[in-house]
């Protein structure tokens, strides 16, 4: 209950700005905060192409293991990266410190030293792809 | 995280350095920085309700979260947050009100959520400063103090273990230690050798083993030391720095390290290059080979743990309510520290500087001296230490018996102090009785008694032993040198006195005696 509390104060604070009237539950047309229109980027769009190099894809696919080897994949990842440069053209003051969670003001839970897990070796293992003798694990090479 | 297990030994021999490097050259400085983690003495994991145990059965000691099963959350345990506040207020650090947790993204099979749930941006402590005393085994008088900065204290999770099967060429996963525990201390780059490195972690366990939040078994890996180590030149910039990983014991540090100065010269001697890489410490070669898992900088990829709201602490009152911890309250349960100690026998006991820090760098002998010194306050702190430091380490050494093994008690020790302060003992017999002590855990007085080497101090007797030595022809030499003016021989003549007692007289008595005879 009291979560919610904080979620509707935390939309009025948002909306307040654009409406500059106390948020109602009720005066909402529609039942969805998710735009109904096409709404025109308020980015500076960015035309600079973005070219990943050879080492680079060799490296990304080590740290991901996901296998960029065809050609559509290399553009995927530079559309991906072009687009998300554009958080790079938005103006930022430095002496705000950043929002990470609407949550920040909470505490966070804290749990008493106990053992009160564990031992279930046979549920962890469940899904092992490979085993040694269900002891260990075996790495994929 | 502990990489230890990752390399392939066999392949990389080959890229060993020889052990035979060239001297050392005096233009040269050394820079050391460490990290150091420490696994928290807890009950349980840091964000899980399974068991923080070295020993269990491979891979029992693991919940859903520790195997990254999808679904589940983790839970910050409470006692973790304590000891790292502990630890930081101990190690004089500024406390954040507001710490928060950062994934740090790695690709290894021992870690199956793919990161580590750590503290990058904003760590539980920060601006820390420890001081502490260099004492090197070999020349002890030369004994100072060092200050070393912490530049942050951050709690984070230890990763599985990986175990590699040569024959079959497979990696076995275990993961009972994903999830432990750790606090990571990194320290500024104050030091300026493996000694004073090696000093800086005895200290650290010191204090460790007083506030009690790590056990320090550095042999199960509950403390692990990376060294950072560069050299260059008097007022020239920092060199570029190796990284030494996983040192296991506190003389491996000093070794490591200095074998990495050495090597470090000796390739930038012979016009070479030292590059930016991780290495590892091999204890039984005593070189430092280098790993393959760097060759690029790491991206770890960092961000904001999604799952773990800021922690937050109480930092005026001193009261702990369910989910903030009260600085305060930590601040006033903090035992008596190493340095501490050490200003008391300085400066309440009268010992002198190199003597306190021997003390108390071993928690059995300083226990044993604070035992003794407790049944008999009387008992001179000079004497005490004296004996246990000269005679009681000594002896043990020579038995082979690990300080904490021997079952000799303090008030037995506390017999022979008397006995040397009632002058019924020489000290030159200390060691004798304290090697019967070993072998038939009779009371020192008995021994004394049985084998007859209570302190000859009655005056009659005394005489009849300086007559016998001034009686005999090297005798009669040594007087004719005396009167003629070489008033040393004094000493010769007392220790030949003392030779025919068998070590049993009281040699004040004999000095003074032989100065009135030979008037």
């Amino acid at each position: 209950m009291f979560r919610r509390n904080i979620l509707n104060l935390f939309i009025q604070r948002s909306y307040c700005n654009i409406h500059n009237k106390i948020f109602n539950w009720k005066e909402l047309k529609y039942k969805t905060k998710v735009p109904q229109n096409v709404v025109k980027s308020i980015f500076e769009e960015k035309t600079e192409k973005i070219k990943v190099t050879e080492e680079e894809i060799i490296l990304l696919e080590k740290l991901s293991l996901v296998d960029l080897e065809r050609k559509e994949a290399v553009k995927v990842l530079e559309d991906s990266i072009e687009f998300a440069s554009k958080i790079h053209n938005i103006k930022t003051d430095q002496n705000i410190e950043p929002l990470y969670t609407v949550l920040e003001n909470y505490q966070l839970k804290l749990r008493e030293d106990k053992v009160t897990d564990g031992n279930i070796k046979q549920d962890v293992m469940k899904n092992a792809v490979k085993t040694e003798e269900e002891t260990y694990f075996v790495s994929p090479k | 995280m502990n990489r230890i297990y990752k390399i392939n030994i066999i392949t990389i021999l080959n890229r060993q350095f020889s052990t035979k490097l060239a001297p050392k050259s005096n233009t040269w400085k050394s820079v050391i920085g460490l990290e150091i983690h420490a696994q928290i003495a807890s009950e349980s994991k840091l964000f899980s309700g399974s068991r923080n145990s070295f020993s269990a059965e491979i891979n029992s000691s693991v919940s859903l979260l520790d195997a990254a099963i999808p679904g589940c959350l983790p839970v910050l345990n409470r006692r973790c947050v304590e000891a790292g506040i502990k630890t930081a207020l101990a190690l004089n650090c500024e406390i954040n009100e507001v710490s928060m947790f950062d994934r740090k993204h790695y690709f290894y099979s021992d870690l199956p959520a793919g990161y580590q749930i750590t503290q990058q941006r904003k760590p539980l402590a920060r601006k820390g400063f420890l001081t502490f005393p260099v004492l090197t085994p070999v020349k002890q008088s030369k004994a100072y103090y060092k200050t070393v900065r912490l530049h942050q204290l951050q709690l984070e999770q230890d990763s599985g273990k990986s175990l590699h099967d040569e024959e079959l060429k497979i990696s076995l996963i275990d993961l009972n230690r994903a999830g432990i525990p750790l606090m990571e201390l990194v320290f500024e780059p104050d030091l300026s050798d493996g000694e004073e490195a090696a000093a800086l972690v005895k200290e650290l366990i010191l204090i460790f083993e007083r506030i009690q939040t790590c056990n320090c078994r550095m042999e199960e890996g509950q403390l692990r030391v990376d060294a950072n180590v560069s050299i260059n030149k008097e007022g020239e910039e920092l060199g570029v720095r190796t990284e030494i990983k996983n040192i296991g014991s506190i003389r491996g540090v000093a070794q490591a390290i200095e074998y990495e100065i050495q090597r470090q010269i000796s390739v930038k001697d012979q016009g070479g290059v030292i590059i930016n890489e991780t290495r590892q410490w091999n204890a039984v070669s005593k070189t430092t080979i280098a790993m393959r898992d760097k060759e690029v900088v790491q991206d770890y990829r960092y961000m904001p743990e999604p799952n773990l709201l800021p922690l937050h602490l109480n930092m005026t009152e001193d009261v702990n309510l369910d989910d903030l911890v009260s600085v305060k309250a930590i601040e006033k349960s903090l035992p008596i520290l190493p340095q501490e100690l050490r200003d008391e026998l300085v400066n309440d006991h009268k010992l002198t500087q190199v003597t306190a820090m021997i003390l108390v760098n071993d928690t059995v002998i300083y226990n044993l001296y604070k035992d003794i010194i407790k049944e008999n306050p009387k008992r001179s702190a000079k004497t005490v230490s004296n004996v246990l430091i000269n005679d009681y380490i000594a002896t043990c050494n020579k038995n082979k018996i690990y300080l904490e093994d021997s079952k000799i008690s303090s008030s037995h020790l506390g017999e022979i102090i008397d006995m040397l302060e009632n002058q019924e003992l020489n000290h030159n017999l200390v060691k004798l009785v304290l090697q019967k002590l070993f072998e038939t855990s009779q009371s020192p007085k008995v021994i004394v008694e049985e084998n007859q080497w209570k302190q000859i101090s009655d005056d009659a007797e005394i005489i009849k032993y300086c007559n016998q030595v001034l009686e005999s022809e090297n005798g009669k030499k040594m007087v004719q040198q005396y009167k003629s003016g070489k008033t040393k021989v004094l000493f010769a003549i007392a220790g030949e006195i003392n030779k025919i007692s068998n070590n049993r007289i009281n040699m004040a008595k004999v000095t003074d005696m032989l100065k009135n005879i030979l008037k």
